[in-house]
Parts: C-alpha cells; sequence; structure tokens
C-alpha cells in the first residue's frame, strides 16, 4: 500500500538543515584556506621576528667590533635598542678559540618574543652575566696583556643599573672615570638598588674585590683574576661567563704563543738576542692546562719572565 | 537523468573554482613571502659590508697582525710583516675566525707583485694571508707595514706603505 507523503514530511527526511552538499563542500574548503591562512601569517612572524632578531644581534656585533680595536684602551660606547631587549649570552670552549655567541628577545606587546637565532663570533670576548635585560646598554673596553695583547676585553652593563665603588684604589677608579659611565659612583653611593662593590671589607656588598689576593666573591662565589682587565671582567660578568671566556682567552694565547714563538726563532736567526722558544713553550702548557681561574696565579711567574726578557732584549717581540 | 548530469556539472565547476582559489591565495603567499624575504637578503648583505668596513680598520690592530711595541712606540694602522708571513704559513686554525672570504695585504713600495714565501720573503709583493681566490666584495685600508731588517752588522727596523684587502661574501 503506497504512503503519501506532504511536502512538509519530504523536507524532514531530507534533513533538519537542508544544507546541500555543494554548501558543505565550500564550507570545508572555505576552513581549509581561512586556517591555512592564520597558519602562514604566523609562520611568517614567526620567521620576521628571527629575522629582526638576528639583524639586531649582528648589528649589536658590529657595534661592538670599535671597541675591539686599537692600540688604544679605555673606549666607550653606549648602545640603544628601539624596544626593551634581553640579551641571552652564550659562550662555547670547544674549537681552536671557542665562541661567542647572543641570542636576542625582544619585549613586544608586553611579552618577549622568542629567543631569536644565536649569532656567532670567534673573534669577541664580552663580560656581562648570563642574561642582562634593558634598552640600552653601556659597553666599554680594555686591553688583556698576558704578557702580550691577547685581545681586547668588551664590558657590558645595563646603563639603568648603578654600580657603587666604595674603597676604591685610585689607579682603578681613575680608570673606571675615564670610561665616563654616569652609573659609575663613587664612596658614600650605596644603596639597595645600587650593586655595591666593596674594595675593602664592608656592609651591603653584592661585589667583595680582594686586591692582594686577586680575587673577587660575587654571588656566594669565588673567582680570581690578574691584572685590571680580568679584574673589570669578573665584576661584570658572572661566574660561568668569566671562567668560560677565560678559556678562550687562554686557547687564543696558545695560537699568539706559536706565532711569537716562530717571530722569535726568526728574529734569533737575523742576529738579534730573542730566542724566548723554551719560555713559550712552557708558557704555552700553561695556557693550555689552565683549567680554571684559581691556576692563574701559577702563570705569574713565567708571565713576568717572559715580559722582562721582552722588554730589555734589542729586538722586542710585541 | 537530468538532474544528476546538472549536479555533475555544478561539482565541476566547484572543484575549478577552489582550484583557482587555492591557486590564488598560493600565488599571493608567494608574493608575500618573496617580498618579505627579499629584505632580509639586502639587510644581510648591508650588515656584511658595515661589517667589512669596520673590519679593514680594526683588522691591523688585531694581535695577530699589530706591530704593537715592537718597532718603537705603539702605532696604529702598523701591520707587523714578520707576523703576517708566520701567520700565513699557519693560517688553517683561523680559518674562520674574522668571518671573511680573504685577507690580501700588499707591499706598496716593493717593484715585485709575486706572492711572498718563504724562498723569496721579503722581497716579495703580496701576503695572501687568507682566501682561495673566491669573489666577493673588498674593502681596503692604508697600513704600515714594518720588519727587522739586517744591513752589514746592524739590525733595524724598517716601514713601508702597505694595502690591507678584506673580501666578504657576496652570496
Amino acid at each position: 500500500m503506497g504512503r503519501i507523503l506532504s511536502r512538509s514530511q519530504i523536507k524532514m527526511k531530507k534533513g533538519f538543515l537542508d544544507i546541500s552538499f555543494s554548501w558543505i563542500f565550500a564550507l570545508i574548503i572555505g576552513a581549509t584556506i581561512l586556517f591555512a591562512a592564520i597558519y602562514f601569517v604566523t609562520q611568517f612572524s614567526e620567521v620576521k621576528n628571527s629575522q629582526t632578531s638576528a639583524e639586531s644581534g649582528t648589528t649589536f656585533f658590529n657595534l661592538l667590533l670599535p671597541l675591539e680595536t686599537g692600540i688604544e684602551s679605555g673606549k666607550s660606547v653606549r648602545i640603544k635598542f628601539p624596544v626593551k631587549t634581553r640579551l641571552n649570552h652564550i659562550c662555547e670552549t670547544s674549537g681552536t678559540f671557542g665562541r661567542e655567541g647572543l641570542s636576542i628577545q625582544e619585549f613586544i606587546k608586553n611579552k618577549w618574543t622568542e629567543n631569536g637565532i644565536n649569532i656567532y663570533s670567534e673573534d669577541k670576548y664580552v663580560f656581562y652575566p648570563k642574561l642582562i635585560e634593558g634598552k640600552e646598554f653601556f659597553s666599554f673596553s680594555k686591553s688583556f696583556e698576558f704578557p702580550f695583547k691577547i685581545a681586547n676585553l668588551v664590558y657590558l652593563t645595563d646603563a639603568e643599573k648603578i654600580y657603587c665603588f666604595s674603597g676604591t684604589p685610585n689607579e682603578v677608579k681613575e680608570e673606571l672615570e675615564n670610561f665616563n659611565n654616569p652609573n659609575f659612583k663613587f664612596e658614600n653611593c650605596q644603596s639597595p638598588d645600587a650593586v655595591n662593590v666593596c674594595f675593602s671589607s664592608g656592609d651591603n656588598c653584592n661585589i667583595e674585590v680582594k686586591m692582594n689576593a686577586k680575587e673577587i666573591v660575587k654571588e656566594g662565589k669565588i673567582v680570581y683574576f690578574e691584572g685590571n682587565s680580568l679584574m673589570y671582567a669578573a665584576i661584570f660578568s658572572d661566574e660561568i661567563i668569566y671562567e668560560c671566556e677565560l678559556q678562550r682567552l687562554m686557547k687564543r694565547g696558545v695560537q699568539l704563543t706559536d706565532l711569537y714563538k716562530e717571530k722569535s726563532l726568526r728574529l734569533y736567526n737575523l742576529g738579534c738576542q730573542s730566542d724566548m722558544t723554551l719560555e713559550f713553550s712552557g708558557l704555552q702548557n700553561q695556557f693550555l692546562n689552565l683549567e680554571d681561574s684559581e691556576n692563574l696565579y701559577y702563570l705569574r711567574n713565567s708571565i713576568e719572565e717572559i715580559s722582562l726578557m721582552n722588554r730589555y732584549s734589542g729586538c722586542p717581540l710585541w | 537523468m537530468v538532474g544528476r548530469k546538472k549536479a555533475q556539472v555544478k561539482i565541476q565547476q566547484m572543484a575549478f573554482m577552489i582550484i583557482g582559489l587555492t591557486l590564488f591565495f598560493v600565488l599571493v603567499g608567494l608574493f608575500v613571502l618573496s617580498f618579505g624575504l627579499s629584505g632580509l637578503q639586502e639587510s644581510k648583505d648591508a650588515l656584511d659590508e658595515e661589517r667589512a668596513t669596520l673590519l679593514v680598520g680594526k683588522l691591523s690592530d688585531a694581535p695577530e697582525f699589530s706591530c704593537g711595541g715592537a718597532y718603537g712606540t705603539r702605532k696604529s694602522n702598523c701591520i707587523d710583516m714578520d707576523k703576517i708571513f708566520i701567520l700565513k704559513e699557519n693560517i688553517e686554525n683561523y680559518k674562520n675566525f674574522w668571518e671573511v672570504e680573504g685577507i690580501t695585504i700588499l707591499v706598496l713600495s716593493s717593484n715585485s707583485t709575486l706572492e711572498c714565501n718563504s724562498n723569496n720573503y721579503p722581497e716579495c709583493g703580496r701576503f695572501i694571508v687568507l682566501g682561495d681566490g673566491k669573489s666577493g666584495i673588498d674593502k681596503s685600508d692604508f697600513v704600515s707595514l714594518c720588519r727587522k731588517e739586517k744591513s752589514e752588522n746592524l739590525i733595524y727596523d724598517k716601514c713601508e706603505l702597505g694595502k690591507l684587502i678584506v673580501r666578504i661574501s657576496n652570496e
């Protein structure tokens, strides 16, 4: 027996929404295109962020270049970023020279961007903590001679951070004043907001510098130094970075020792009394075997001896 | 039968439309991407060039090159030829150190154009310290080239005019 269905019954049977295949198809494809577009835009903005970070990192390294140059010491430079910036410091000791690295994050729309591309350089020795934040940075440099010049060390501080130095020896004070950093204050400047650097024992010291023992106590950790350039390095960086950069400096020292060893032989053959090959071999071994800054002390005698030999030889090597 | 054919035509139309739309969005995406990334190459080139310009002024004062106090007072832009000669022979370790394609030093006051080696040094015209003939962009600076020289029994300092050329990649 045939059953006659009314128009409304037919409609109900077709489906509640009555959406045709073409509509469903169009919706699915539309959604796919929309999601693809959103994905593409997100990826593209990430690429752009990485590009900006890489550009900033390279520009930053380029800005430090003039500080590394020259026979003079004590140059200073202000580096200003367009937005608040976080510099993640990387230091690696592998390879012939090790390498200095950096990745940049920017504070945009109340949050930090993802860690950018790492930028590396083998010929730079920059001292600042593992992580430093700020919009403006102050950097200055000093030559590291051990006994010959190994590199110019570059120091970086946040321009908003006040460093209060107390009990500072005159020679150090003069040198620090020459860096023209308005954030370096001397005597009667201790405050809870400042980084208090004490050269003589005192209260509220964040960093204690013991000139006679050539050691620096910072955050409960002790590092050792020889000469003012390494002293500043220890003050303005942290223990891990300091020890790592020191290893890198020793690695460059090994290469330079080879160079001077050959040069001393060459000049000796020319008639100069400058054969220091034995002394250089000894120094090279000490550079190679330096485990950490605590062993710097053992190099002191060799450094002084070679330095004197060079000064009083008829043909100085450096 | 007619209704079925009509539906097939509609689906075909839609398929063409979707292919067209996808192609359109892909092309737009490629255009945006190429536009965005063209700036990347430009900024890389600009930064490389800036670096080379700064480096050519700095390199002569690097400990591997500089005269230091070996020839009297400390001088800027003074290259120790003896050091360079030794460095050139042992350059392997320094291959990536300065991140440049090549470093060449020309002895401008020399009549020779021969490359310096252990047989002809110091009577030679140029040191190819680093680089294997790759092409690139050159940046140069004038420098003093100093070395110890012996005449009869007298050892003296001899300084000449030179040119330091740093080559960066143009790729």
